[in-house]
Order: structure tokens, then C-alpha cells, then sequence
């Protein structure tokens, strides 16, 4: 059996748990949601094996206008009552994406963080790429609520 | 194997979906299948170009589906295949 590095099982993991979480659910606007949270999953992959201009692309375009889509779709022609708008989730959106960019600057040089910046290394700041996306759509979450 | 488990997933819900939200979000999952599968050819030469040429080709695919569902929306009022009106 070979050996596979427990980040990599955790990404497929949760890439099989989002995947069955968005079908099962009955609500569209959740569904898309899991279906985002698989994309994003699916990207870190690609920037698990260091390509990470695959991640920028998976990101942009199948979380950043895609999946933005199809939230808003989903949420525009939602069945039911509203979804209560909660302040908290900007703060959170907010403290990960500042946490993904300090993180780096305490686990390497800073000058290498730099250099690492131009050869577009970091993996932490590319996993607050697509936390920064989904802020609009709070947004836009917030001006339907 | 993955990419085999979310090409199941798609299936399912594409065969089961009665709207057309769930029928972008079924295709999506159908393309995560083969953004899964690609990642065993990123090793080839070609790979890379391969996996921009499918992200690109499947990204415009899905903004027909969106621009569908956009205008089935504004005609019909609802996105469910079902008739029923949702306001």
C-alpha cells in the first residue's frame, strides 16, 4: 500500500464530504455552497502538487464567477423564508484571510516570504484568495436579506 | 478513485435534479471529476496545457448553461423544471 501524506487524505476527504453534503442537500443555495467548498478543495489539490496557477485558475473562475453564479441563482429563486444575514461571518471571512497572510511571515524568512511572493509560493495566501472572493457575496447575501 | 466517486455524485444529481440550479451545480460536480482525473496526466508534458484548455472549454460551457437559466428565469419566473411558480 503506498504511503500518502495525511494532507493529501484530508483533502479528499473533504472533497468526498462536500460532494455528498452538496447532493444530499434539499436546499439549492446550500448545495452550491458545498459545491464551492468542493472547488476549493479540488484547487488545493492542484496547489498540494505545487501548481498552483491551476489553483489561481480553479479559483477565479469556478469559485470567483462560476460559483458565484450560481449562489446567487440559487439564493435569487430560493424556496422558503430568507437566510438571516449574521455579522460574525465577514469578521471570520476577515480573521482567516489575515491570519493566512501572518502566518507565513512566522514560519519563514521574511525576505524569503518576498521572493516566495514573486515565484507565487505561498499556499497560505492562496487559500484566503477564495475566502476574499465569497466577501462580495456576503455582500450580496446581506443586500437580498 | 475520487474523481470516479464525484463523477458518481454528478451523475445522481444530474439524473435527479428538477432545477436547473441543480442541474449547473450537477455539471460543475461533473467537471470537478475531470479536474480530479487530469491531476494523474499533470506529470505529461502537455499536462498543464491540457488542464487550461478543459478549465477554459468547461467555464464557457457552464456560462451557456448560466445564460440559459438566466433567460428560462426572466421568462417563467422560477428555475424549477417542475412548472411551479416560485416568487
Amino acid at each position: 500500500m503506498s504511503f500518502m501524506p495525511i494532507g493529501l487524505q484530508i483533502l479528499y476527504v473533504l472533497v468526498v464530504a462536500f460532494g455528498i453534503a452538496s447532493y444530499l442537500s434539499k436546499d439549492n443555495f446550500y448545495s452550491a455552497l458545498y459545491m464551492c467548498f468542493t472547488m476549493i478543495c479540488i484547487a488545493g489539490l492542484y496547489s498540494y502538487y505545487g501548481i498552483h496557477s491551476a489553483f489561481a485558475l480553479i479559483s477565479l473562475i469556478f469559485i470567483g464567477a462560476l460559483g458565484a453564479v450560481t449562489l446567487v441563482l440559487a439564493y435569487s429563486y430560493r424556496e422558503g423564508k430568507s437566510i438571516e444575514y449574521r455579522m460574525r461571518w465577514i469578521f471570520f471571512a476577515l480573521i482567516v484571510a489575515v491570519i493566512a497572510l501572518i502566518v507565513p511571515f512566522t514560519v519563514v524568512n521574511p525576505r524569503d516570504y518576498v521572493t516566495s511572493l514573486i515565484n507565487f509560493e505561498p499556499v497560505f495566501l492562496l487559500f484566503s484568495l477564495p475566502l476574499l472572493v465569497m466577501i462580495p457575496l456576503i455582500e450580496v447575501w446581506r443586500c437580498k436579506s | 478513485m475520487i474523481a470516479l466517486i464525484m463523477l458518481i455524485i454528478g451523475s445522481l444529481m444530474l439524473v435527479s435534479s428538477r432545477d436547473l440550479v441543480r442541474l449547473l451545480i450537477s455539471l460543475e460536480f461533473l467537471f470537478a471529476s475531470l479536474f480530479l482525473s487530469l491531476l494523474s496526466v499533470m506529470n505529461h508534458p502537455q499536462g498543464y496545457e491540457t488542464l487550461v484548455a478543459v478549465i477554459f472549454t468547461s467555464s464557457s460551457e457552464l456560462m451557456i448553461l448560466v445564460a440559459v437559466i438566466t433567460i428560462f428565469s426572466k421568462m417563467f419566473r422560477t428555475t424549477s423544471l417542475e412548472g411551479d411558480r416560485v416568487d
